[in-house]
């Protein structure tokens, strides 16, 4: 056996996983070759990193019998991977709220702009479509008062007109009757 | 000695699949209580958020509840439910985004790496210490070099059995253990430089 192959059974042999095929030529070159024994020794050591217990875990008190319940009450264990999804989503959620916030604010600020717009130009105000009612009856008041002054005019003429001729034969208190 | 205690297991494993089978709740509760600080155990190697944990580790035995009827017992009970653990775990990290294990495989990811001379962790650490470190470095890696430390370090499974878990072949499985391991000595040195001086 060379180096090289030597070198790429050994983490296969350490791991327990080279045949007896391989396994015996293996043993004797690391015999013989004191440069692949240290490479084997090495890997040995190397293993040491994971021969503590790993990070303890404490299992919450009545997860069994939650699980079970749930189990038995027809959960299919399917929320994880929702959740996750859901979380995968909420920066995109984040996004769209904030992006709309944004939005409403504008419109706010376009709005309140576009009244006060209005105001400054209130003339105008009264003579469009959209002018108060109270504009409008003014408005409607004033046409009929221009309306109704020639033919008042007519009427005082036509009132007054008697004064000046004789009144109609009969005693003038008959009327108060 | 060893052997009849597997098997005695195995035996009562049966047992309480069949009864869970038959409608009790008892039995499955039981199922749950043997293996549960395995599972919490395992999942910690991928997440340390203690919400995480608990719900794939119930999800997980929900999902085994709901195809119990498929357990065949040519398998440990832990055996195929530590795949289902390991599948759960998987989807929650391809949910996330993470590297997902049987992508087409990022070359840079699986470049050439050079063998970096590790040596074991100092005497003067405790073992929760190597744990932390291990763990911290463990972080590092994409979970595809993760996954078959986990397996192969902690859980001790053959190359068989990470094959059939993860559905690669056993020479994926020794190449991708070998990246790995240099994978793990190199981050190890470039968070923790004093450990290359000795």
């Amino acid at each position: 056996m060379i180096c090289k192959e030597c070198l790429r059974l050994i983490p296969r042999y350490l791991d327990g996983e080279l045949d007896e095929a391989w396994s015996a030529p293996l043993r004797r070159h690391l015999i013989d070759c004191p440069e692949c024994r240290k490479a084997a020794s090495g890997e040995k050591a190397f293993e040491r990193w994971f021969a503590g217990e790993g990070p303890e875990v404490a299992v919450p008190d009545g997860f069994a019998a939650r699980v079970a319940r749930r189990a038995f009450a027809g959960d299919t264990g399917e929320r994880s991977g929702a959740a996750v999804g859901a979380e995968a989503e909420a920066p995109i959620l984040r996004f769209v709220l904030r992006a709309t916030a944004v939005a409403a604010v504008l419109l706010l600020l376009l709005t309140a702009w576009m009244r006060s717009a209005q105001r400054v130009e209130g003339p105008i105000r009264a003579t469009t479509p959209g002018r108060p009612l109270e504009v409008i009856l003014q408005d409607l008041r004033e046409r009929r008062q221009r309306l109704l002054e020639p033919a008042a005019k007519t009427e005082e003429a036509r009132t007054t007109e008697p004064e000046e001729t004789p009144l109609e034969e009969g005693p003038a208190g008959e009327g108060d009757r | 000695m060893g052997a009849l205690m597997m098997n005695t297991a195995k035996l009562e494993d049966a047992r309480l699949v069949a009864a869970t089978l038959a409608g009790d709740q008892g039995a499955f509760q039981e199922l749950v209580e043997r293996y549960q600080s395995r599972l919490f155990a395992l999942t910690r190697h991928y997440t340390r958020s203690a919400v995480e944990i608990e719900d794939i580790v119930q999800d997980t035995f929900l999902k085994a509840f709901r195809r119990l009827d498929s357990f065949d017992h040519r398998s440990s009970f832990y055996t195929w439910i530590y795949r289902i653990a390991t599948n759960t775990i998987l989807d929650v990290l391809k949910r996330r985004g993470r590297s997902p294990i049987q992508a087409v495989e990022d070359p840079e990811l699986l470049g050439e790496v050079a063998p970096v001379d590790v040596p074991a962790p100092s005497a003067n650490l405790d073992a929760k210490e190597v744990s932390e470190i291990t763990h911290q470095v463990l972080e590092h890696l994409p979970d595809i070099f993760r996954t078959v430390l986990v397996m192969r370090e902690f859980d001790e499974m053959s190359y068989q059995d990470i094959a059939d878990t993860l559905g690669i072949s056993i020479g994926t499985v020794e190449s991708r253990l070998f990246r790995a391991r240099a994978r793990f000595k190199d981050k190890l040195l470039s968070l923790h430089p004093e450990f290359g001086g000795r």
